[in-house]
């Protein structure tokens, strides 16, 4: 178990190394670099190349990151050019926001997702059925940007029950939840419904009704406890994703999280920001991911006894892939 | 049979629809189990003898299953198709229970196995959660699994031992009646005779009524009492064990012995009856097994045969017993 | 039950395959309406320009209609220039359907070989390529879709590569799965034994029997690519204006979502039919090419 941890968290080490070359050249080839933001018409050209070897970017990009990976060994992520911030102090600033957000969007996924694919299960085939999984593709089906706007006209400017934007504690953390969890439902949903219905149709359900346990007992215990490990599995992978896709929801709502920085940053061409940033947040959603198989193996008796006996195990990552 | 009927079916008659095509399992089948008395339903797979052990304990799906209005199903003379959720729960497992016939995915995964028999313990009978876990620990020893085993998952035991488990779930609470579908057929042979034991044992000790599923003749003449044979849906030839076997009425069971090897006779050839039972959603006008038989005629091709009292409580359906002016004996019995 | 799959598999065994599909297709009624939309939106970008005056009615300002609401003249209304947001919502489809599956047909070229030969090969070949694609795949598709047209500047083409970019890694794994299933199947055994070659394998028999997750992997994923596109086109790193992109119009009406939200809706509304209507006809193809998953 210990070792399989390890062995992951090693893998994670060329992602990192590569996406941030991948970032880096991407960001070298890019259409001006961030000193011409600074400059006018105003500025000489020997201001204009003092401005470059003030950033480094007079230097070749390999040789940038070359400097800058040695800075990362040493725990330096590099300073933002555009705040002068040290990158990891920007991040941190940001991810606070991110993770709330996050956390509300994925409550909201499983405050509707399970219930509806439990009730779409149990009534499978009828209308009733039909209609559960007709939501599931329209919220899959609605752009979540488009969602945010329309979430605003009617809640923020029509009604004014809710701010339209901003960090003005709780009651602004409703409307971008609601836009990111709806646009989750789909998958959760419909992994919810899959499952229950091979556990609703297992043969140790006839066993449990058998038995004479009534039928509550039998679908909330019987079917929902083996059908919550691919529930759990998808639904933390959710939770990932959020930290990886809610530039443009944090955007339509100004929610200052890391997403939209990050988009900022790309705009401005603040490498250091973007790049440093990525492997934070490529980190973050790597080791949820390795939480998320820990867990599996904790919940799942079989799997348990497999890495008690013998180490090696293959089926993994199976919901992640499906999501992607 | 004189004793009061733990398990009283009539005319039961369920039918599967899906995707328009209708699927009769089981057409007008009556049967009867009384105290201390085992009977054995045999037939080829999908001639419904499981769906008529599913509905003794209520447990067709509907939908896609439908039980016609005409069925009637009594245990321990209480109607079990018109109860309700709380009194079907009190019913099954404590009254009535079943031994289902795939071990391997009939145990739940994330269960322990004292959990999973403790549960129907506590569900019937009067007791705290621990008490109930310590007659599942027991319940255990019974069917032959240490103690120390109890806090393991199944997919840790071998097959035989989570039909064991099995067993103990369906016995943990000393059901009156006790339904066995092919409770054998997924184990190797020696474990097969402990099971047979152990339900001879129950029979002798707890009077238990039971039905025992299977298309193993063998084990039919070790523990039966009394003997039904299905073909597609029907009871086609029911009575005593020796009634059946000695005096073998139906054309189809006196095929289904042909196809037995002959332990004293071991030069015979088999003879196997050639075909397939008809598709159960395409049943044939008349007498089912009239396209295998190799005495049909034209009439039973028509004319559907229905269960006629013979001699005692022997009853056969068949049209060959009641052609005017014919005296009709199968092969298997002019030796005699 | 023994008996109702008896009866299922006859019934199978009266038509082809393909009549055999479309006929379970058919019975899916998400799916064909979505079938219906899908064609009608294709038709739409197709035809649109024999219909519609680009310089006149879809781009040409009217400085004295500004800013109306919807009206009998004016069904969706117009936008700050006094164009018709119909007319624009209308164009648009041909934007969107032309990215999506240039898109789709960008990864597809890349995706397809690679997943193939990573699936194929297998062992260290797979190892070293598959962690290219984690890498790409590492990064969030929005965020790398961002960064490809930083580099190669904001252009419909660009979009297309950069969403398609975004898809390789689906595609791959795609590929990847149902090769290796193939592979390992015991018809692909027999004909290696039969001494044919490895590129004839892959075309003759891994192929053919990996199109069906393929298929509907393209179909989700045009959906997938017009959401992407409106999205960068929202961030104004899409298609350069005055195009009647969805996903430009949605952010030029944001700037006057106070008091005209009509401009917002009607673009959304479009995004999400014609998404919806790719998705439905996606789950329907799944359920109708996987027996196996239909329930």
């Amino acid at each position: 178990m210990i070792r399989y941890t390890f062995k992951r968290i090693l893998l994670l080490i060329p992602i990192l190394v590569g996406v941030s070359l991948f970032i880096f050249l991407a960001m070298d080839m890019a259409q001006g670099d961030y000193v011409d933001f600074l400059v006018n018409e105003n500025t000489t050209p020997e201001q204009e190349a003092e401005l470059r070897a003030k950033y480094g970017l007079d230097k070749p990009a390999i040789i940038r990151y070359f400097d800058y990976m040695g800075g990362m060994f040493r725990g330096d992520l590099g300073t933002s050019y555009l705040s002068g911030e040290s990158v990891f102090d920007s991040f941190m600033h940001k991810i606070g926001n991110t993770t709330k957000l996050a956390i509300a969007s994925t409550i909201v996924c499983v405050a509707i997702s399970l219930p509806l694919g439990i009730y779409s299960a149990k009534h499978r085939g009828t209308i009733r059925d039909n209609i559960s999984q007709f939501f599931a593709v329209l919220g899959l089906s609605i752009p979540n940007f488009w969602l945010g706007l329309m979430l605003i006209i009617l809640f923020a400017l029509k009604l004014g029950w809710l701010p339209s934007g901003g960090d003005e504690g709780f009651r602004s953390i409703i409307l971008p939840a609601l836009t990111v969890g709806t646009g989750h439902t789909a998958i959760l949903m419909r992994t919810t419904r899959s499952s229950m219905l091979d556990t609703l149709n297992a043969d140790y359900l006839r066993t449990a009704r058998a038995k004479g346990l009534l039928e509550s007992t039998v679908v909330n215990k019987h079917a929902l406890k083996p059908a919550m490990i691919p529930i759990l599995q998808v639904a933390l992978s959710q939770f990932a994703a959020c930290f990886g896709g809610a530039s443009l929801t944090e955007t339509v709502f100004s929610w200052p999280g890391v997403g939209k920085m990050i988009v900022d940053a790309v705009k401005q061409r603040d490498t250091p920001l973007v790049c440093g940033s990525l492997i934070l947040k490529c980190t973050i959603i790597s080791v949820i991911g390795l939480i998320t198989d820990l867990l599996y193996v904790a919940v799942d008796p079989r799997v348990k006894t497999q890495y008690a006996s013998s180490s090696h195990r293959k089926k993994k990552k199976t919901a992640t892939e499906e999501e992607a | 049979m004189n004793q009061e009927s733990l398990l009283e079916i009539e005319h039961l008659t369920v039918r599967f629809e899906v995707d328009g095509d209708v699927i009769r399992a089981v057409n007008d089948v009556s049967l009867s189990v009384s105290e201390g008395r085992t009977l054995g339903l045999v037939g080829e797979s999908g001639a419904g003898k499981t769906t008529t052990a599913l509905a003794a304990l209520h447990l067709i799906q509907q939908p896609p299953g439908i039980i016609e209005e005409q069925s009637r199903i009594r245990v321990c003379g209480k109607d079990i198709l018109n109860m309700n959720q709380r009194e079907l729960s009190r019913t099954r497992g404590a009254d009535i229970s079943m031994i289902f016939q795939d071990p391997m995915t009939s145990l739940n995964p994330v269960f322990t196995v004292a959990d999973q028999i403790a549960e129907s313990i506590y569900a019937h009978v009067d007791c705290t959660k621990k008490e109930a876990y310590e007659r599942a620990l027991n319940m255990l020893e019974i069917v032959g699994i240490p103690r120390d085993r109890a806090s393991e998952y199944p997919h840790q035991f071998s097959g035989g031992m989570k039909q064991r488990v099995v067993i103990a779930i369906a016995l943990a609470c000393n059901p009156k009646v006790l339904i066995a579908d092919e409770p054998t057929t997924a184990l190797d042979v020696t474990i097969q005779a402990q099971v047979i034991d152990l339900m001879k044992t129950l029979k002798q000790k707890y009077r238990t009524g039971m039905i025992l599923i299977t298309h193993d003749l063998g084990i039919v003449a070790d523990i039966c009492d009394d003997v039904a044979v299905m073909y597609a849906g029907r009871i086609i030839e029911q009575g005593t064990l020796r009634e059946v076997f000695n005096h073998t009425l139906h054309p189809y069971t006196e095929g289904l012995f042909n196809s037995l090897p002959d332990i004293k006779n071991r030069k015979a050839k088999l003879i196997p009856i050639p075909g397939l039972m008809p598709d159960p959603s395409n049943l044939p006008e008349g007498c089912a097994f009239a396209p295998r038989c190799r005495y049909a005629t034209e009439e039973c091709r028509k004319t559907l045969p229905v269960l006629q009292p013979f001699e005692g409580t022997h009853q056969t359906a068949c049209l060959a017993y009641s052609r005017p002016g014919e005296d009709f004996v199968l092969e298997r019995n002019r030796a005699k | 039950m023994a008996e109702k799959r008896m009866t299922v598999a006859q019934r199978y065994q009266k038509r082809t395959p393909m009549g055999e599909i479309w006929y379970r297709l058919r019975k899916n009624k998400g799916a064909m309406i979505g079938l219906v939309v899908v064609i009608i939106m294709l038709l739409t970008a197709l035809l649109v320009d024999a219909f519609l005056d680009y310089d006149v009615q879809v781009c040409g300002y009217n400085v004295l209609e500004r800013l109306q609401g919807p009206s009998a003249k004016h069904p969706f209304g117009t936008d700050d220039m006094g164009r018709d947001l119909f007319y624009r919502v209308v164009y648009g489809t041909k934007y969107s359907m032309l990215i999506g599956v240039s898109a789709v047909l960008f990864s597809l070229v890349f995706g397809l070989p690679y997943g193939a030969i990573c699936g194929y090969f297998g062992g260290k070949v797979d190892l070293f390529l598959m962690r290219l694609m984690d890498i790409l795949s590492a990064i969030p598709s929005l965020l790398l879709g961002i960064v490809v047209v930083a580099v190669l500047g904001p252009s419909i083409t660009n979009l297309v590569i950069a969403i398609g970019i975004a898809q390789i890694p689906a595609v791959t794994n795609i590929t990847r799965a149902s090769v290796m299933t193939v592979r390992n199947s015991d018809y692909v055994e027999s004909s290696r034994c039969m001494g044919l070659s490895r590129l004839s394998i892959i075309t003759n028999h891994i192929l053919p029997n990996c199109l069906s997750p393929i298929l509907v992997r393209v179909t989700l994923g045009v959906a997938n690519a017009i959401v992407s596109a409106s999205g960068l086109s929202f961030l104004g790193l899409g298609v350069p204006v005055p195009s009647p992109e969805w996903g430009a119009l949605l952010s030029a009406g944001r700037g006057f979502i106070r008091g005209y939200s009509y401009m917002t809706l009607f673009p959304g509304l479009a995004i999400m039919i014609t998404v919806l209507a790719l998705n439905l006809l996606g789950d329907g193809l799944r359920d109708a090419l996987d027996p196996k998953l239909r329930r």
